[in-house]
């Protein structure tokens, strides 16, 4: 009966983390990138919105496609379809992960979990750690790169990062006292992580 | 056969959190007061010296245990670190063979003085940080101590000065570098119950063996 955010140091990992939790914990697993999506897509176009309530498979679950309703984007959108503005898509950000933690037994990955369900009783944040070594090597992995790039490449991760935490007006991201655990992911492997992460949430 | 090593911000609770897990695994206690009272003693009696030096198989642990505690604890001793007779760095000497000793005698517990560096590299080694909200570390010093919160306020600064003094002579200044400790546990938002399982999780595989 959990809801459990992970937020991570870009290159630390956390994906194979979510879906492990996923697997061995039943729980439902919503990473950044969909609820990405669905933000920008949802931004956009109304009829998005309307075309994913007759989608019956595909990338996002049922659940999610029921839970934005059209006159919600209505409202938020109006006359400036493909307006980008950092106010809206925070306050949607807000919308889709406070519902998905209606839910019970779910992880959700990133897009300021941490900050959205603050307080929120049931609710645990994990913050996943790497050694600066360990999350260029990450890179050079996952996506083949050089040294350089990969460096390259975690440091405009972590722009990235900074900037949307911009938009919540936050910078302490990566302070301990945000979490109830930090897991340092250079000195623990993957299944040592998912112990620990159960025996957080359980009773 | 692991070492498990306690560091913490001050006031985040530490001591009796190390202790109930020593007691927990059934390992050996190490804080500071009992390391500080084994460097003066390694400091000032030669005989000390060949005790350093004795086979691996709890001696050193055991000659420590025998040892009683100074009177009054390092909390306590005036915050002055000018009376201190043993230099910074010789002193960093000391912690280092005697933690070393500690965690390869197995099955330790120790909280402070440096445990993070001095075992850094040691393979069973766990390093865990202890952290809470400022407010909470400041509450910790009103509970226990006749201080108004500023007072306490003004204490847990001091003290966490006292601990940046002790790491700049190991040369350090990453001690709250979240890559240094397999595990970071947050005090204000878990009970001590949970706290002591997550730790006695990260040894469980090391128990089974």
């Amino acid at each position: 009966m959990s809801v459990i955010t992970i937020s991570r140091q870009f290159g630390a990992g956390g994906r194979t983390l979510g879906e492990m939790m996923a697997k061995k914990m039943g729980y439902q697993f919503h990473d950044d990138l969909i609820i990405q999506e669905l933000a920008e897509k949802a931004k956009i176009s109304v009829d998005f919105v309307k075309s994913m309530e007759r989608t019956a498979g595909g990338k996002i679950s049922k659940f999610i496609s029921g839970m934005l309703s059209s006159n919600y984007i209505e409202r938020l959108i109006g006359a400036d379809k493909g307006y980008l503005d950092e106010k809206i898509y925070v306050d949607l950000l807000h919308e889709i992960i406070t519902k998905i933690a209606l839910q019970d037994n779910v992880v959700l990955i990133g897009r300021g979990g941490q900050y959205i369900l603050q307080n929120v009783n049931g609710t645990y944040h994990i913050l996943l750690v790497a050694s600066w070594e360990d999350r260029i090597k990450f890179m050079q992995q996952f996506y083949n790169m050089s040294d350089a790039k990969a460096e390259k490449a975690v440091k405009q991760g972590e722009a990235r990062r900074a900037n949307l935490y911009k938009n919540f007006g936050k910078e302490d991201y990566d302070q301990p006292y945000l979490y109830h655990l930090v897991l340092n992911m250079s000195r623990l492997s993957l299944e040592q992580a998912l112990r620990e992460v159960m025996v957080l949430v359980q009773k | 056969m692991a070492v498990i090593t306690i560091s913490r911000h001050f006031g985040a609770g530490g001591k009796t959190f190390g202790q109930r897990i020593a007691d927990k695994l059934g390992y050996f206690f190490a804080d500071e007061d009992i390391i500080e009272r084994a460097a003066v003693e390694i400091h000032v009696s030669p005989d000390w010296e060949e005790i350093l030096e004795l086979e691996p198989g709890g001696k050193f642990q055991r000659h420590i245990s025998k040892l009683n505690p100074f009177g009054e604890s390092l909390m306590d001793r005036p915050l002055n670190d000018k009376k201190r007779f043993i230099d910074g760095y010789k002193y960093v000497e000391l912690l280092n063979s005697i933690i070393t000793r500690f965690a390869e005698e197995g099955d330790a517990v120790i909280v402070g003085r440096g445990g993070q560096y001095i075992l850094e590299d040691f393979e069973d080694a766990f390093h865990v940080l202890l952290t809470a909200e400022q407010k909470d570390r400041i509450q910790f010093m009103v509970d226990r101590y006749p201080y108004s919160y500023n007072k306490a306020a003004q204490v847990v600064k001091r003290m966490e000065k006292r601990r940046a003094n002790l790491y700049s002579f190991f040369g350090r200044k990453d001690y709250d570098d979240l890559t240094r400790y397999h595990l970071t546990i947050n005090m204000s938002m878990l009970s001590l119950e949970k706290a002591e399982e997550l730790v006695c999780e990260l040894v469980s595989e090391s128990e089974a063996e």
